[in-house]
């Protein structure tokens, strides 16, 4: 239907749409929960007329970091697809949450005096600033890792299967960590499946510095992915500083997942699904893509996390368990229509 | 003479107990020729409950994580649920090996000519079966009567403290940080019901629920115990908690670095477990 | 003087000491088997590819010597095949051709709208400037790489098979935009797999083995021994309108 319109007309439209969406997954997010309260009861505890921490301390945070966290993963999809030029990049599979993961694990046992038990709640309580920055180490050199082994970034094939090998590694070496002492298996899948239960104020402030960092170069940006897309070769006769330009957005990529994962753990999918669904209603420009999954991605997340603390209330899922039941599917969706085209 | 008769008796009764058939917690059906003399663990609850029928020299090997009693510190570890070494099990020749009724570790065995018995040890209920289970397993029958009825002995004393605390405080109880709680029908569900505690997570979510937290801070606990280290400053931490009222109070009880062995397993020191709970619960 | 000239220029890969050069204003077509190193005299000539020996003048200034936005701003590369951005618009994909003139951060200005509309005009783009790469045919599509190459307002515009894999019409219609871009004065050279297109240009180079084997005018270089001995003895060469047609006999 949206198909007919003039595509000017239509990109307007998806951000509008985005934004009501984001406003819905605000308001549901902070309207519902495990505890019923209130619709009146939410407004006065927002407007700070009656005291409710369950409104203001746990689920406002809860949905701001969650929609921080999807804004990140969205926005790292959206770059990662740009810079390989590749429709199946993401955070997930091409091994750079994982190797966050692993970055913001290992800080934790080398504070905690090598005492994984130390490491393995740190973790879920948010080490803000060191913890990310090692997980933005872990993340880059996954992902280079990833490169080297895929042979580059052309081929989709080898590029996923070179992303998973390295998130398997990296991630059994996670869970390795993690399990030193006890018997922590719970822990373990918490932290590969996303959990979003503990966000709070400090929270959303280190991922509001960490996203204020490395969004807008990205965001600026834009045009640069468009010059890629004509490949590397133009873009290099283009006159534009190709190397240091492709390592600024790696980097800024690599930055907002670390810190998506450092307070959230591993949640895959949220930067597949994003861009892509957005690729179809707003074209390949990415000077609207990184936007639009940024808002996109924060939407996803808020209401897959939403689904996760509703479903089987008071009880939780864990919010990656949402999250890969929608993106498998999806995922798969996307190779069989990229078969039936080849 | 009589005493000749009654020692004679006891032969013939063991003579006739094996060979001994039974059906383990798999379903499946285990034959024991002779009481067993070199035996494997690979449940920590179930090493304790061998050790305290007093069998504790008939151990040849344990997992990883049986550490008690002392004894059995220094006995070769076959590795845990996850990651068994069957390998070094089947070299130390067991005439029984005892597992757990998840994994598939019986197979490997069955298929090496081991004699495996797999047992369940989940509930409260559990800790007398198996005790009585390990007692015809061992020859041991009196014993394990007489260590059923020490344990509920024990348990009983434990729960006529709890008893007489005039009130029933409410009580969340935090196995990880994630945070998975436990229902009031797993056995440490029981075990804070024997404690006179009133556990705030309802039966319907089953045995190891995710909780949410913004639950947990309506049904404002008086009480918190967890069993992990670094809980307590975890805990304090959490948006939204330092309203809750065992927060507030201080009243956050944290076991590690063995007392949540105590708590976490259903075997024979069950009483220990309820009696940190109890003063938890009530102070001492 | 002027030009873009390549002097002595010896690998990468397959080139073994090439001399070429190319005047403002003058169209010369690249013919030569595959693997001739035609695509890497190419590249090395629009400055992606540093040569092992010898040098590429522009204007008689080593091209190393440029920065490369004004590089980029000189000299117009268009390689062969894809990718192409199908979710791009067209209109942004002519505009990507004045990142030389804007850098990274450079707004546009009238100048950069006025170059915009001449590219899609003189490629006659201009009526889908509206639509997406995507939904193009192949001819359309070519020439909407071509209106972002000379976005730039190149003085030197080189392209490496523009018209494989369009039909006979768009083709032709290539054809004839390169020769209109030389008499506005840029200089064009392209790679061609077809002598018969190669013989409307001002000059043909053919390239073998890594060497330069001939270079000259059309009716110098496409005679018919010269041909039979690149591409086998069935080539025949007749003129039409004084320009060499070449044909396969039989």
């Amino acid at each position: 239907m949206t198909r007919a319109l003039p595509l000017a007309l239509r990109r307007s439209l998806v951000f509008l749409w985005l934004l009501l969406l984001l406003l819905l997954a605000l308001v549901l997010g902070v309207a519902l929960g495990a505890v019923p309260v209130p619709p009146l009861e939410v407004a006065q505890a927002l407007l700070g007329l009656k005291e409710d921490p369950i409104v203001t301390e746990m689920r406002l945070p809860r949905v701001l970091g969650g929609m921080l966290v999807g804004a990140a993963l969205g926005v790292a999809g959206a770059a990662f697809q740009g810079l390989f030029r590749n429709p199946l990049a993401d955070p997930y599979l091409m091994g750079s949450a994982a190797g966050a993961a692993f970055g913001v694990t290992l800080l934790a046992v080398l504070l905690g005096g090598l005492s994984p038990a130390f490491a393995q709640h740190a973790v879920f309580q948010g080490l803000p600033l060191s913890a990310t920055f090692f997980g933005f180490l872990g993340a880059l050199l996954a992902t280079l890792l990833t490169l080297v082994l895929a042979g580059g970034v052309a081929r989709t094939g080898e590029l996923v299967l070179a992303g998973v090998v390295v998130g398997s590694v990296l991630t059994g070496l996670t869970t390795y960590l993690m399990l030193q002492d006890a018997d922590r298996v719970r822990a373990v899948f918490a932290y590969t499946l996303g959990n979003l239960a503990f966000l709070g104020w400090p929270s959303v402030r280190v991922l509001g510095f960490f996203l204020l960092l490395a969004l807008p170069p990205l965001l600026l940006l834009g045009r640069v992915l468009n010059a890629l897309q004509l490949g590397e070769e133009v873009a290099q006769s283009l006159g534009l500083p190709l190397t240091a330009l492709k390592f600024l957005l790696l980097a800024a990529a690599s930055l907002l997942t670390a810190a998506a994962v450092a307070q959230a753990g591993i949640i895959g999918f949220v930067g597949l699904i994003t861009p892509h669904t957005l690729r179809r209603l707003l074209g390949e420009d990415y000077r609207l893509l990184l936007p639009a999954s940024a808002l996109g991605g924060a939407v996803l997340l808020v209401l897959a996390d939403l689904l996760a603390r509703t479903l089987t209330r008071p009880a939780e899922l864990p919010v990656g368990v949402v999250t890969t039941l929608l993106g498998g599917p999806f995922f798969l969706y996307l190779m069989w229509r990229r078969r039936g085209r080849a | 003479m009589r005493k000749i008769l009654a020692f004679l008796a006891v032969l013939w009764a063991l003579a006739l107990a094996f060979p001994l058939t039974l059906t383990d917690d798999l379903g499946r059906t285990v034959t024991v020729k002779a009481p067993p003399k070199r035996i494997v663990t690979m449940l920590p609850s179930v090493t304790e409950t061998v050790c305290a029928l007093g069998a504790c020299d008939r151990l040849v090997a344990t997992d990883d994580y049986s550490d008690w009693p002392e004894a059995v510190k220094r006995l070769p570890k076959a590795g845990g649920l996850y990651n068994p070494n069957p390998e070094l099990i089947v070299s130390l020749k067991p005439d029984l090996v005892l597992v757990s009724k998840y994994g598939r570790l019986y197979e490997t065995l069955e298929r090496a000519g081991l004699t495996v018995y797999a047992v369940r040890t989940e509930t409260y209920e559990d800790i007398f079966r198996t005790t009585r289970i390990l007692g015809r397993l061992l020859g041991l029958e009196a014993q394990a009567e007489r260590l059923v009825a020490q344990i509920q002995k024990e348990v009983y004393q434990e729960e006529a403290r709890g008893a007489k605390a005039p009130s029933r405080p409410r009580v969340y109880y935090e196995i990880d940080p994630t945070p998975y709680t436990v229902g009031p029908e797993s056995f440490i569900g029981v075990l804070i019901q024997k404690a006179r505690g009133v556990n705030i997570v309802p039966r319907e979510l089953g045995l190891f629920p995710k909780i949410a937290p913004e639950f947990v801070v309506e049904k404002n606990p008086e009480v918190i115990v967890a069993t992990y280290p670094g809980a307590l400053e975890a805990i304090r931490a959490r948006p939204g908690w330092t309203r809750v009222r065992a927060v507030q109070a201080g009243r956050i009880c944290v076991y590690t670095g063995g007392q949540d062995s105590l708590l976490s397993r259903p075997g024979p020191r069950v009483a220990q477990g309820l009696r940190l709970l109890v003063d938890c619960f009530h102070g001492r | 003087m002027g030009g873009l000239e390549a002097r002595g220029v010896v690998g990468p890969h397959a080139l073994l000491g090439v001399d070429l050069r190319l005047a403002p204003g003058e169209w010369v077509a690249l013919l030569g088997p595959n693997g001739s190193g035609k695509s890497t005299l190419l590249r090395v000539l629009a400055g992606l590819l540093r040569p092992r020996a010898g040098g590429v003048y522009l204007e008689e200034k080593p091209l190393a010597a440029y920065g490369s936005y004004r590089r980029g701003q000189l000299l117009a590369y268009l390689p062969q095949g894809g990718p192409y951005p199908e979710g791009l618009l067209v209109e942004e994909v002519v505009r990507l051709g004045r990142l030389p003139h804007l850098g990274l951060w450079g707004r546009e200005g009238p100048e950069d709208k006025e170059a915009v509309a001449w590219a899609l005009e003189v490629t006659g783009t201009a009526p889908f400037r509206h639509r997406l790469l995507g939904t193009l045919s192949g001819g359309e599509r070519q020439r909407v790489l071509l209106a972002r190459a000379l976005a730039a307002r190149p003085r030197y515009l080189l392209l490496d098979e523009p018209t494989t894999y369009l039909d006979l019409e768009h083709q032709l219609e290539v054809v004839a935009l390169l020769q209109g871009l030389a008499r506005l004065g840029v200089g064009v050279l392209a790679v061609l797999h077809d002598p018969n297109q190669a013989a409307l240009a001002h000059r043909v180079a053919v390239l073998k083995g890594g060497r330069l084997l001939a270079e000259g005018s059309p009716e110098a270089v496409l005679t018919e021994p010269f041909l039979r001995g690149l591409y086998g003895p069935r080539v025949r060469v007749a003129l039409l309108e004084g320009r060499p047609h070449v044909y396969l006999d039989g």
